[in-house]
């Protein structure tokens, strides 16, 4: 067993090759893409247009989905290569709530935004010659990609959507009502999105998915005041027309394209560096005459975020690993339960790190203003995030069915799906 | 035994409970949660009208003389409510510590404004060196000139924007044990030297920092005795440590019954959520936070009352369990509410933040859970 990657000489120039290019890239065009923890009032349009410009660079080089082939506008990098343009990107994050377990930052750089997940989509239903087409600008990162999955009344029960897309000639017209939708990244170019297509085909047979212009008329995006940043939306669609050829796949397999949304696990297995701030912020700190590392009972609310932490990269290194596997065709063992665990780990691990960061700091935590706020005032955001990110994709109960299934294998009934 | 509230107490409650539901539904609290001040003029003088302000402080000062379980009824409304006013750094902490320290004329003096709401006081204990015991108050405040003037900084004071006057728990002698140097002032908001500002967070009543750079007061502005402030503002930490557990057992009531709600109507797979036994366990946790904090929380209030000499441990007993519980309760409302939850019109966060914030308020669980090994003689 080896828990690190060991490089040839030769691949230890090629990835000090592309770090240095990376960084020039950076240096050149990275300037003002990335903000503080701020609220969504003070993200302004201007920062969300260098962000997507950036964006745009990235993708010229192939770098915005890097393990893309380069037909596809990829750079048909291994994960482990491409892992060497995410460690670079980091330094954009420079407000760490992103890089918590549990936590995105609103103006954190995202790589790759819910585009990663059409991506996945195509890829499993796409015809060939959607592929050809939609991909490229997707990879590229020239569109904003939002998913627009659930409704009021269809959350962890997507299958019992309402909204329905109804084919005229060479247009579709769609109708419906959208709840808890946006990405980090904003305004959208497109809507991935998930309309009943054939009201008299069984359920999960029932659902197309489609990429749709935002641009066209009959689509309402009204914010909704959520407790962090960045703001999720109602979408209504109201007889919105848009041409047959945003349909991805042969239609019914919208149900088999949302399970198989994804990203590509590029970063999975790192340590994230605010665990590193939990520790060196209470060593650095000195209250009543000593540093808040030496008081027993920080401690040991820090040390156990540290395991807990510790659980996470070595679970996520494990799904590198098989993913590496399972590319190389070297795999030995079926991966079953494995994203599940990381999902539900990975969305009980952020309150719990909420908890460790009030409990051994104090209010603090809670504190956005500069010289009282850790984390340069991320600390308190993510709170909010902590909470908020239980949800989307899937809460912790739905992805432990999941799991669960998983782990007992196809074929075994189970209620409520 | 008898663990029912009397009637007049089951009045109280009724009345409180009537009022707040009607004129302060989590829409109105979110309103006055999102103004620059966090205070509502109008809520202060309806909770004056209703005589909710002076009831804790004796007849003579122009309260009602209620015993501590009132007052924990009316708090438990309140927190149910999620209602934020200065009544707790105002009346509890600011009103008791005068009764408890101030002389005559002082009380006299001070003490009817209290409870008539025209005088507004904010409590100023933690600094930066965080900590709730007396080694933790750092403050200086020397003599000069037959005044004293006061230097440093108070940290996570809540209510200051509204205060006419601040009472600074200020150290005047760093000789002997950490106690013997306490000393504590009331100092006007207006005295040069003084400034504060309102910290951006996510806290559930306005906190702000304190600044006191060459603060000078008359010897006048020392309440009770130049160094003997500990003993008195520690009984007061104690009654207002139990009053806030009081809240959050309201608070936690409250998520309990909106959770309860809410897993009765949402329907998801065609059946509603409650159906769910993931769903159920997190309502059971809310339940067991929830009556851990109740019992133990009116247990404490009772002994107050009786002033049975075991009150200190039962109150600091309630505290660790009243302040895990709340926001450990929160985040379990959070669980069965899934995306609603997170809409700020919906209001789940008032709760979540205030829970949050509560539970270092006055003493983290750690402080709370030392004091009862103190107590416990270990
Ligand atoms: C911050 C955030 C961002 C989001 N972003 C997007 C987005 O970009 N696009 C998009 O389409 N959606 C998005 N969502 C929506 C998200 O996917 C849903 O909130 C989620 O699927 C849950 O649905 P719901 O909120 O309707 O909760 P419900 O489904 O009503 O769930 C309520 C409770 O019931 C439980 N429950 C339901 N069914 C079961 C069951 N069978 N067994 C056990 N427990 C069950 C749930 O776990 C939860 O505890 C986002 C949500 C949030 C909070």
């Amino acid at each position: 067993m080896r828990f690190e990657n060991v490089y040839t000489p030769e691949q230890e120039r090629a990835r000090e090759a592309l770090r240095k290019e990376v960084r020039e890239l950076i240096k050149a065009k990275g300037k003002g893409v990335s903000g503080g923890p701020v609220d969504d009032r003070t993200i302004s349009r201007d920062l969300l247009k260098r962000n997507k410009e950036f964006r745009i660079e990235l993708g010229k080089k192939g770098w915005f989905m890097p393990t893309m082939p380069k037909k596809y506008g990829g750079a048909g990098l291994s994960p482990d290569m491409a892992s060497v343009i995410y460690d670079e990107l980091d330094v954009l994050n420079e407000w760490a709530a992103d890089g918590f377990p549990g936590g995105v930052g609103p103006t954190s750089f995202v790589p790759n935004d819910h585009s990663t997940g059409m991506v996945g989509i195509l890829n499993k239903i796409g015809t060939e010659e959607q592929k050809d087409r939609m991909l490229p600008p997707l990879v590229r990162g020239e569109l904003v990609t939002w998913e627009v999955f659930t409704e009021p009344e269809a959350g962890s029960d997507l299958p019992s959507l309402q909204t329905t897309a109804v084919r005229d000639g060479d247009e579709y017209v769609i109708n419906g009502h959208k709840m808890w939708i946006g990405g980090n990244n904003a305004p959208p170019d497109v809507l991935m999105t998930l309309a009943i297509t054939d009201p008299n085909a069984p359920r999960h047979r029932n659902i197309s998915v489609f990429l749709i212009p935002c641009n066209i008329p009959g689509v309402h995006i009204y914010p909704i005041d959520c407790l962090a940043p960045p703001y999720k939306n109602q979408i209504i669609f109201e007889d919105a027309r848009f041409p047959a050829s945003c349909a991805v796949g042969e239609g019914g397999d919208g149900w088999v394209a949302f399970n198989t949304r994804g990203g590509d696990g590029g970063r999975e297995g790192e340590r994230r560096r605010p665990i590193d701030e939990l520790i060196d912020y209470s060593k650095e700190t000195i209250r009543n005459g000593q540093r808040l590392s030496q008081d027993p009972e920080v401690q040991e609310i820090v040390t156990k975020a540290y395991v807990d932490n510790e659980i996470h990269r070595l679970l996520g290194l494990r799904n590198r690993w098989m993913a590496e596997q399972n590319r190389a065709g070297t795999a030995k063992k079926r991966t079953t339960y494995e994203g599940g665990q990381m999902t539900v780990y990975n969305k009980q691990l952020g309150p719990r790190n909420a908890d460790a960061l009030l409990k051994a700091w104090g209010p603090v935590a809670l504190i956005a203003n500069e010289p009282w706020g850790p984390m340069r005032g991320a600390a308190e955001m993510y709170h909010r995030h902590a909470i908020e990110q239980t949800h989307p994709g899937g809460t912790i109960e739905i992805n432990k069915l999941r799991m669960f299934r998983s782990v007992i294998g196809p074929g075994t009934r189970i209620p409520a799906s | 035994m008898d663990l029912s509230l009397t009637p007049g107490q089951q009045m109280l409650r009724d009345a409180a409970r009537d009022f707040l539901t009607r004129e302060y539904p989590r829409k109105v609290i979110r309103e006055i949660d999102e103004t620059e001040s966090g205070f509502s003029p109008e809520l202060w003088r309806q909770m004056v009208d209703m005589g909710w302000v002076g009831m804790i402080l004796p007849e003579e000062y122009g309260g009602m003389g209620s015993s501590f379980t009132d007052l924990g009824v009316l708090y438990e409304e309140m927190g149910a409510a999620c209602l934020s006013s200065p009544h707790h750094s105002s009346v509890v902490l600011g009103g008791l510590t005068i009764l408890e320290a101030g002389n005559d004329k002082q009380k006299k003096k001070i003490l009817p404004s209290i409870a008539s709401g025209q005088r507004i006081l904010a409590f100023a204990l933690t600094e930066p060196d965080y900590g709730w015991g007396p080694g933790s108050v750092k403050l200086a405040a020397t003599r000069k000139n037959g005044h004293f003037v006061l230097n440093g900084t108070k940290l996570f004071v809540p209510d200051v924007q509204v205060a006419d006057q601040i009472l600074v728990v200020a150290r005047t002698s760093s000789r002997g044990s950490p106690e013997t140097g306490i000393t504590l002032f009331l100092v006007d908001k207006g005295t040069a030297g003084l400034s504060s500002r309102i910290l951006e967070g996510w806290t559930g009543d306005k906190l702000s920092e304190v600044i006191f750079n060459n603060v000078e007061v008359p010897a006048s502005a020392v309440v009770g005795r130049v160094g003997g402030g500990w003993a008195p503002l520690e009984r007061v930490l104690e009654k207002a440590s139990i009053a806030m557990c009081a809240y959050s057992v309201g608070g936690m009531q409250r998520l309990l019954d909106i959770s309860v709600e809410y897993s009765q109507n949402r329907i998801a797979f065609g059946v509603p959520i409650g159906t769910f036994q993931r769903v159920q366990d997190h309502v059971i946790e809310i339940v067991n936070d929830l009556e851990a904090a109740r019992w133990t929380t009116y247990e404490a209030l009772w002994k107050l009352d009786e002033r049975q000499s075991d009150a200190p441990l039962a109150i600091s007993m309630a505290s660790v369990i009243a302040s895990e519980g709340f926001p450990h309760s929160a985040e379990a409302a959070h669980r069965v509410h899934a995306g609603i939850g997170i809409d700020k019109e919906y209001g789940l966060y008032l709760y979540t933040k205030k829970a949050r914030s509560l539970q270092h308020y006055l003493g983290d669980p750690v402080h709370h859970r030392k004091q009862v090994g103190r107590l416990l003689g270990m």
